[in-house]
């Protein structure tokens, strides 16, 4: 152990020091976040500043008046004392803009003044003239032009105060008390955020996107470096010559892509503050007074939370790019397979700009978002602490999953040779497909994330139209008909992809008994579970299917038991671990595929329940070598939760989540499955054989 | 002592209109080099002889048959210590190209768990046997085909291996460098080294080799010493060998 930590050790230094002296790589881990980003923000923060004028402004008005009754002197006067601020503590004043005011004596065409405003000869063309006994204010200009609209917006002020003023003294005139005319209902707004809240609230909206950019920015070269680009330079194939494992070579991959992360991302965040209190001293000293009042301190607390997230989003990012990079052969290659994944990663950090997206326990597992919506939250001060935990340990294990898989990939020599074998076959012309293949790890792999996407999309909208019905749907059509076109057109032998083999006879009614056992042991997990997140007992039992629990028990049967236990069972058992099991240890091929079952579920609560119940629903696969004994299982849990749901009293399902019940279902569980083995051993031995000729044939 | 029983290794490749086939890039070849023998391995272009060298240094790992080393500590038949016995260089095996040839040496001595002390007395002496002095502290890309060369020989003897794999390792070098390679392996030969190598140059291995191991569709097509090659098929030199067996070989298999 402490041998293989030196090894990794020794690659991780190599690999560290061989991208400190790549200079474009440095220049991406230094510059950007210490020059680009804090340049960019100064110049947008002038452009603004341009927008809004200053002191050497001058706005241009141009005044035609043939109405008596209008004092455009009143006006001239007005927009001037608008232009001057006086500061309420010291009585000095401060020109904030210049206005020229210039009347004319003969009328301007709207052409005219177009092309007026175009050359800057005036910003705005005020044409005055009464109608119907009082004085009517047409105003020109142009919305496309910055300086005229601004312009007009001064007038606009100016003329309201001036109205402000007649009215006032009309209301006089009339004999009433202006103040209760003018105005009926005294207003007040008070504003309770502190200036703290106020900038953590804008820095919450836009920091998180930049922080996970500049992490993605500057783990992705590296990642493009140490894999794609150490093939194509030639070295992998005398790396692979020491006697070193895939698992060190990658662990000391990701590691370093990951600290050239946290480390341009701590430079951003670094140079960003000091860029920003440099800003709010500046306009302290330039207005003489306490400025906005926002300390940085006391934003510390928030940093160190941030701090960690950082840290495992940059072993993630690295994690994800480095699945992708690791298969090309050249950078161009790697840019090409990274493209789409920098679009979608993107995509999903700018969720800390939608303010209706909060962080719970939904949200928290779902990679990228619960960092950028974390980090917001931490900004805003409004951070749900319980939720710090599932953020980190799902993106670690997520981090984890991919480690492996690549560790996997750097031990074959596929990876280094590539034979091709392991593609995806929707992109191989049809004629070149073979007949009656199984699904490969890259069919597996293009299919999951796809349908789970089509599943989320279009299968939430149909449960949300069609209720019960729409599951169903979403069920057969997405999550058992896409892949099963896919498979046809890749003429796959259906009744290998989907274990559709014979079994002994009694297996189902072994799988009935494993589905009694595992809704026990998984209803006392969830229990366990909900205890730490603070639900009810009632919660964790029937979470899943409350909503439908007022329709007709052989309805709700048919529709969230049945179903699931054919389509969840043709998708995750069939597809998913039929593919994996061909090519990684049934151990891994389990884990996998149940902890993907549990991220299907979308629930923090579900995820572990669910979780247990997909490692229970392979190993019965798995026994059997028929999915037919799964899907006695897994219908037997369904419509046990559907039934429990509907009629069992909170009594009841207290009484059912007691230890002694899901451990006498554990017990049973293991019971079911040594049994299913035990009648199956033969019926297996039967199906290798068979599959096995087959080899041999072909 | 390395032998090898029975290697097979699969390929798929493509033919014509992009139809599929698999393939047996070595099919079938049993062979064995022992202490202080230098085997040349032999064979026209696509003959199988990389894939052959390959799974000797367990980069590979056969379909069929298996690799395995006999050292004075025991038998060893796979995985990362199979590697430890073995230094392998090809065209593919490229260097760090920022890093110096000492740096390198260096970080693969660590890898191969050596002490510090052992690293430097170590790296002194290769620096020294192949003359490495001028360029041992300049980085891998500023050194000219040659350097670079015998830099990735130099990598192969940090952890004194019992047994060299060297694939064309003279490919493309002028007459002073391949020499000075020649002259290595001629010298750890004499130290009891395994030396087996593959060139396209004749008069090398005929000069170089105890034994020459002539491949041609993945099939050994003879296994002897080139004086007794030279004997068998009445030939002048290996040049007149190697044409006569393989050109054989080639019509015979044309003939099927």
């Amino acid at each position: 152990m402490n041998n293989n930590w030196k090894i990794t050790k020794t690659l991780f230094l190599k690999e560290i020091r061989d991208v400190l002296r790549d200079k474009k790589t440095v220049m991406m881990m230094v510059l950007i976040p210490v020059v680009v980003y804090p340049l960019i923000m100064l110049v947008l923060l002038m452009v603004s500043s341009m927008m809004y004028g200053n002191k050497d402004t001058v706005y241009d008005i141009v005044v035609y008046n043939e109405s008596s009754n209008f004092d455009t002197d009143n006006l001239e006067r007005v927009l001037n004392d608008n232009a001057i601020e006086t500061n309420e503590k010291d009585g000095s004043e401060e020109q904030l803009y210049k206005i020229n005011f210039e009347t004319t004596e003969e009328k301007i065409s709207e052409e005219d003044c177009k092309n007026k405003i175009k050359d800057k000869d005036f910003d705005v063309y005020l044409e005055i003239s009464d109608s119907e006994g009082k004085a009517g204010v047409k105003a020109f200009y142009m919305e496309s032009e910055n300086e005229s609209q601004m312009a007009m917006n001064r007038v606009k002020t100016a003329i309201d105060d001036i109205s402000d003023v007649i009215r006032e003294k009309n209301v006089e005139n009339a004999g009433l008390d202006a103040n209760s005319i003018l105005n009926p209902i005294a207003f007040e707004q008070n504003g309770l955020s502190s200036d703290e809240q106020i900038a953590g609230f804008l820095l919450g909206t836009i920091l998180p996107m930049i922080i996970i950019l500049s992490i993605l920015l500057s783990v992705m070269y590296p990642c493009i470096d140490l894999t794609a680009g150490e093939k194509e330079r030639g070295t992998l194939e005398t790396l692979l010559m020491l006697p070193v494992s895939g698992k060190q070579i990658v662990t000391a991959k990701i590691l370093t892509t990951s600290l050239c992360g946290v480390v341009t991302s701590i430079l951003n965040i670094l140079s960003m503050s000091i860029v920003f209190s440099v800003i709010l001293e500046q306009q302290k000293a330039l207005l003489g007074t306490d400025g906005t009042g926002v300390g940085v301190s006391s934003f510390i607390s928030a940093m160190l939370v941030i701090l960690p997230v950082i840290l495992v989003t940059a072993l993630f990012l690295s994690a994800v790019i480095m699945c992708f990079t690791c298969f090309a052969k050249s950078y161009k290659e790697a840019n090409n397979y990274l493209s789409p994944a920098m679009m979608l990663i993107m995509i999903i950090a700018y969720g800390s700009m939608i303010p209706s997206l909060e962080l719970n326990q939904y949200t928290s597992v779902v990679p990228v978002l619960n960092v950028t919506l974390l980090i917001r939250e931490a900004l805003n001060f409004r951070l749900n602490y319980s939720m710090v935990i599932p953020v980190l340990c799902s993106m670690v294990l997520y981090s984890v999953f991919a480690i492996m898989f690549l560790s996997k990939a750097y031990s074959s020599e596929n990876l280094l040779f590539g034979d091709g074998k392991n593609g995806i076959s929707l992109f191989e012309k049809r004629s070149n497909i073979k007949k009656g293949m199984t699904v490969t790890i890259g069919d597996a792999c293009f299919i999951f994330p796809f349908v789970l996407l089509m599943y989320l999309l279009f299968g939430g909208l149909l449960q949300v139209k069609y209720e019960l019905a729409g599951i169903v749907l979403g069920q057969f059509l997405i999550l058992a008909g896409i892949p099963l076109a896919f498979f046809i057109y890749s003429k796959k032998d259906l009744k290998k992809v989907y274990s559709f083999n014979k079994c002994n006879p009694l297996s189902p009614a072994v799988g009935v008994l494993i589905g009694v056992g595992g809704f026990l042991f998984a209803a006392l997990v969830g229990n366990v579970i909900s205890n730490m997140f603070g639900l009810t007992v009632s919660d964790a039992l029937a979470k899943t299917f409350e909503k439908y629990f007022s329709h007709n028990v052989v309805l709700a049967t048919v529709c969230i038991a049945l179903t699931p236990a054919i389509a969840e069972e043709m998708f995750f058992r069939g597809v998913l671990f039929g593919a994996l099991k061909e090519k990684l240890k049934p151990v891994f091929s389990v884990m996998i595929v149940s902890v993907l079952f549990g991220v299907f579920h979308m629930d923090v609560l579900k995820f572990f329940t669910t979780g247990i119940l997909g490692v229970i629903l392979c190993l019965t696969l798995y026994y059997s070598g028929s999915i037919f004994p799964s899907m006695f299982a897994h219908f037997t849990i369904n419509f046990i939760s559907v039934i429990a749901g509907k009629y069992a009293t909170e009594h009841f399902s207290e009484m059912i989540t007691r230890p002694i019940f899901g451990i006498a279902g554990l017990a049973v569980v293991i019971l079911g499955l040594m049994l299913i083995k035990y009648l199956n051993r033969e019926v297996k031995e039967e199906i290798s054989e068979e599959s096995g000729e087959e080899k041999k044939s072909a | 002592m390395i032998k090898a029983n029975n290697l097979v290794k699969k390929f798929t490749k493509t033919v014509q209109k992009n139809k599929k086939i698999e393939f047996n890039a070595v099919d079938g070849i049993s062979f064995e080099a022992g202490k202080g023998e230098i085997v040349g391995v032999l064979g026209p272009n696509g003959a199988g002889k990389t894939t052959l060298l390959r799974m000797l240094a367990g980069l590979m790992m056969p379909t069929e048959g298996e690799v395995f080393v006999e050292t004075d500590s025991g038998v060893i038949r796979k995985g990362e210590n199979l590697k430890r016995h073995i230094g392998y260089m090809s065209a593919n095996t490229k260097l760090y190209g920022r890093f110096s040839a000492r740096e390198i040496l260096k970080f693969y001595g660590q890898v191969y768990g050596m002490t510090e002390a052992d690293i430097d007395r170590r790296t002194e002496e290769i620096i020294d046997v192949l003359d490495m002095e001028k360029f041992a502290d300049n980085r891998i890309d500023k050194l000219s085909t040659g350097q670079v060369q015998r830099t990735s020989i130099s990598r192969c003897l940090i952890h004194d291996p019992e047994i060299y794999i060297f694939d064309e390792p003279t490919l493309g070098l002028d007459i002073l460098s391949s020499s000075a390679i020649v002259d290595f392996m001629k010298a750890e030969k004499e130290k009891g080294k395994t030396v087996i190598y593959s060139t396209h140059y004749m008069e090398e291995a005929e000069y170089m080799c105890d034994r020459i191991v002539m491949i041609c569709d993945g099939k050994v097509v003879c296994n002897d010493s080139p004086d007794n090659l030279k004997k068998e098929t009445g030939s002048q030199n290996l040049r007149e060998v190697f044409r006569k067996l393989i050109e054989n070989k080639m019509e015979s298999a044309a003939n099927e």
